[in-house]
């Protein structure tokens, strides 16, 4: 098949783009990242892919082998190039603000530009090594458009054209208030000479023609009536230029065009995690996996919490997560600000990138290809009575029962909390009953260190130094909880346990 | 001849004490301070110490209590003597203020007339009481009347603005929680205030330490009736909500403030607490609040506190009655906040069973399939 999408193996599934972002998305804090990934990038309105999971494993495949294959910086690097150029290539054609003949100059411009930069992508595209399925399919595509005798009839018409424009030599006598414009018939120019004189002055720097991203033009209404001008003076070269406006006044491929506006996605990504890379986070193509027995991160991290840290320069400390066997339902326990949630959300999120076919955090991941997130926090709005916010909890959980199948994955982020210890056990065990007869993947967060007792869950504990309880360590470790030993070592610390304060304060 | 105590004057320069600061803070009292002082540095210093330093003997709190009504019965006569005091302070200030060319001349005179200023003042003043002598009953202001002829001196003119300014005093400053029928439940050493969220908690724990440090300076408490037992200091230990981003710092920094109440409190001392470790969570801090109230209490020390934990509560509930009063935020029907608290139970304990069974259907099906 024809090549026609770098994001879609199908290209039928670009239509099922979904506008909004999944419920669970503040939640796990990717509406942050998402926010800051498409800085910028409005025009192309790439958001909606953030919002939308793949489901099948070919097409996620179809966009990790992009994304290995952009791993070659010069690869990477020609297509930054490319997409520089080619958005040149936009602002020249779609500048409205213009008058006529400057118009037409600029989308020769535009046209070389656009010629010059296809060509050296296709000669990057031939010698980058690439293996994936995508880009080959693109870089074919390429090859045979610049085949084309359309492709040939357009860049040597934009030769021809040009080289008649650039011999256009005007000279224009500028005193007072009016302009007089002329061949320069043996005229002094006094250009040369002024450009000599002031040379020191002018910088190491050259001034590029098309490598400069900001388009330098001419665009009041003297220099249209100075061209006017000069097209009485020189028409062949005038008409010229006003043909080849009209005869290939559609010359963009729309095929490229839209290869330009997809890339984004992985420009966009790449450019996301690549501070958190050079910070010393590793980012890895996750295998996607049926067999829930088999999940597997290492050293993966909170991706939206990482990217905050690095850019305060505080140190992101990395966390490991398995599941052997029958194993589905991971208990996270420990002191607060150990990062529990943290570790709920790498886990979620996790998952939830591998389905954009993206790279994940993690030195090496084996994720299960999830259907859907369910996520289950507590509810910033103030539901006031006991009974109320515990009904409020049920009720949201029983939904998500209701709507999770058994590829399903669960976070549940301190629950119950407004019932005793021994009710939140209770019904918090139930809960989990449920969750292992659908056989569901969940991480539940709680204080309730019972929870992280019953049988056939695996307990994970948030980790904080009683020595030095203002470091967030993060580490969360799968072992026994270990109840109260956190707070009472530090009470201890602080001699205010309670033998401490029977010694201290004399009766 | 003193008006605040029965044997010397109120040492204005005495230094605050530790946990002023937090006192202030926690307990709201600059709007009281601040009333009172009537935008005088001076009355301010010496009314913020006063409220905070507290006596702790029945015998001077009456002498004050007593000043207090002579004052609110001759309220004509004490603003008289009041207006003649601070016109003259004013008027003093003003030639110190003034002195063109500080010679040692000039200083010796302006000071000579200032004196003179005070002098004549200090005549109008005992004419002023001359004729309504009678009037005052209290021995504060007795021992004022008698000894005008012998001494002068600052403290006492201070001292009387300071009343005087206190009549000022209106009855919004402190949120008025009635206390009414509830006065009978601070007789038990430990006070749990739990409920609803906003429900007016800390406003009714703020009230009750403001009107212990009124009561213990001799001053009028915005309740109707008040009765409490004399503390040997007050101590509050709030959450502080700035400290939200320092983590897991911030348990740290709560335990480091309590043991710094620990190094202070004695016997009958009163502790406040308002969401004492909530920076951890509900199961660590219910046992931090519980360890740390229970020894608290063996050493006779009362004890007052807001939590939104349930197992704390719970636990004073199920083991130590006869030691703790109950009061919970109250919330109508609607939600709407009463601002009022009401004596009831920590928790409620019994829906739990309820709410799943209705929203999950007849759970005893869960315990059979387990």
């Amino acid at each position: 098949m024809a090549f026609q999408s770098i994001l879609f193996k199908d290209p039928r599934n670009v239509e099922k783009q979904l506008r909004t972002p999944p419920d669970f998305f503040v939640d796990l804090g990717l509406n942050n990242v998402a926010k800051e990934l498409v800085k910028g990038l409005d025009e192309f309105n790439i958001e909606p892919l953030f919002y939308t999971p793949l489901d099948q494993t070919d097409e996620i495949v179809y966009r990790q082998q992009v994304f290995v294959d952009i791993e070659n910086p010069r690869l990477m690097g020609a297509i930054r190039v490319f997409s520089d150029r080619f958005r040149m290539v936009l602002a020249y054609i779609n500048n409205d603000r213009l008058y006529e003949l400057q118009r037409q100059g600029l989308f020769l411009k535009a046209v070389n530009v656009y010629c010059g930069s296809l060509r050296d992508l296709a000669k990057a595209l031939e010698s980058g090594g690439i293996r994936s399925e995508g880009l080959q399919a693109f870089r074919d595509y390429l090859g045979n458009y610049l085949n084309t005798s359309e492709f040939n009839d357009l860049r040597t018409d934009a030769e021809n054209t040009l080289s008649k424009i650039t011999s256009v030599e005007l000279c224009l006598t500028i005193k007072g208030g009016s302009i007089s414009v002329s061949k320069c018939d043996g005229a002094v120019d006094y250009s040369e000479e002024v450009e000599r004189v002031f040379e020191r002055f002018m910088g190491s720097g050259t001034i590029g023609d098309e490598g400069v991203s900001k388009p330098i033009y001419i665009r009041g209404h003297v220099e249209e009536v100075v061209l006017e001008f000069a097209a009485k003076l020189y028409p062949d070269a005038f008409r010229a230029l006003r043909d080849f406006y009209v005869k290939h006044k559609d010359f963009l491929n729309q095929t490229i065009a839209r290869f330009y506006r997809e890339i984004q996605f992985y420009i966009a990504y790449l450019r996301y995690i690549e501070p958190l890379k050079k910070s010393g986070l590793m980012f890895c193509i996750p295998r996607l996996t049926s067999n829930k027995g088999e999940v597997n991160c290492r050293d993966g991290f909170d991706i939206a919490l990482a990217s905050k840290l690095v850019k305060k320069n505080s140190v992101v400390v990395t966390n490991s997560f398995h599941l052997t066997g029958k194993e589905r339902i991971i208990i996270v326990t420990g002191p607060n600000h150990g990062g529990k949630t943290t570790f709920a959300r790498e886990f979620a999120q996790a998952h939830y990138l591998a389905k954009l076919g993206v790279p994940v955090p993690g030195s090496e991941a084996t994720l299960f290809l999830c259907d859907t997130i369910f996520t289950h926090f507590e509810r910033g709005e103030a539901v006031e009575s006991l009974r109320g916010k515990l009904e409020d909890e049920l009720v949201r959980i029983r939904n998500i029962l209701e709507k999770s199948t058994e590829r399903s994955i669960i976070i549940i982020n301190e629950m119950l909390g407004s019932t005793t210890v021994k009710d939140a056990t209770i019904i918090g065990r139930r809960i989990l009953k449920r969750i292992a007869d659908k056989d569901c993947i969940c991480v539940y967060v709680t204080f309730v260190d019972e929870l992280a007792l019953t049988e056939g869950v695996v307990s994970y504990v948030s980790q904080v130094d009683v020595n030095e309880p203002e470091k967030r360590t993060y580490k969360v470790i799968r072992q026994q909880p270990n109840g109260l030993a956190y707070a009472l070592a530090l009470a201890k610390k602080h001699r205010v346990s309670y033998q401490d304060i029977l010694e201290r304060v004399k009766p | 001849m003193m008006l605040m105590y029965t044997d010397h004057s109120f040492d204005a320069s005495q230094n605050q004490p530790w946990n002023y600061g937090d006192l202030v803070r926690d307990l709201d009292l600059k709007p009281i301070i601040e009333t009172m002082a009537g935008g005088d540095d001076f009355i301010a210093q010496v009314v913020a110490k006063a409220l905070v330093i507290g006596v702790d003997d029945v015998d001077t709190i009456l002498y004050r209590q007593g000043v207090l009504e002579d004052t609110l019965r001759n309220i004509d006569t004490v603003r008289s003597v009041y207006a003649i005091i601070t016109q003259a302070i004013t008027e003093g200030r003003r030639r110190l203020f003034w002195i063109p060319n500080p010679n040692p001349e000039s200083v010796v005179f302006d000071s000579v007339r200032t004196l003179e200023v005070y002098l004549d003042t200090l005549d109008k003043v005992r004419e002023v009481f001359d004729a309504s002598a009678s009037q005052f009953k209290s021995s504060g202001f007795q021992n004022l009347i008698h000894s005008l002829d012998y001494r002068f001196d600052r403290n006492y003119l201070n001292s009387i603005r300071l009343m005087l300014s206190s009549l000022e005093f209106p009855s919004g400053v402190s949120v008025a929680v009635r206390l009414g029928d509830e006065a009978e439940l601070t007789k038990k050493p430990l006070l749990i205030i739990s409920g609803a969220n906003r429900g007016g908690k800390t406003v009714y724990l703020r009230s009750i330490g403001q009107a212990q440090l009124m009561m213990q300076c001799g001053m009028f408490v915005a309740a109707e009736t008040f009765e409490s037992s004399i503390s040997s200091g007050v101590y509050t230990h709030f959450k502080r909500e700035e400290d939200k981003e320092l983590g897991g710092g911030k348990l740290d920094e709560e335990l480091s403030r309590l043991s710094s109440i620990i190094d202070h409190v004695k016997p009958n001392s009163m502790v406040l607490f308002n969401e004492s470790f909530a920076s951890t969570n509900a199961r660590e801090g219910s046992e931090l609040a519980k360890q740390t109230v229970t020894a608290l209490l063996e050493r006779k020390i009362r004890v007052l506190y807001v939590t939104h934990f349930y197992e704390f509560p719970l636990w004073f509930y199920e083991n130590r009655p006869s030691l703790a009063v109950f009061l919970v935020a109250e919330r109508k029907e609607d939600g709407t906040r009463t601002f009022k608290v009401r004596e009831g139970v920590p928790l409620e304990t019994s829906f739990a069973e309820d709410v799943y069974s209705k929203i999950f259907g007849d759970h005893t099906q869960d315990e059979e399939r387990e």
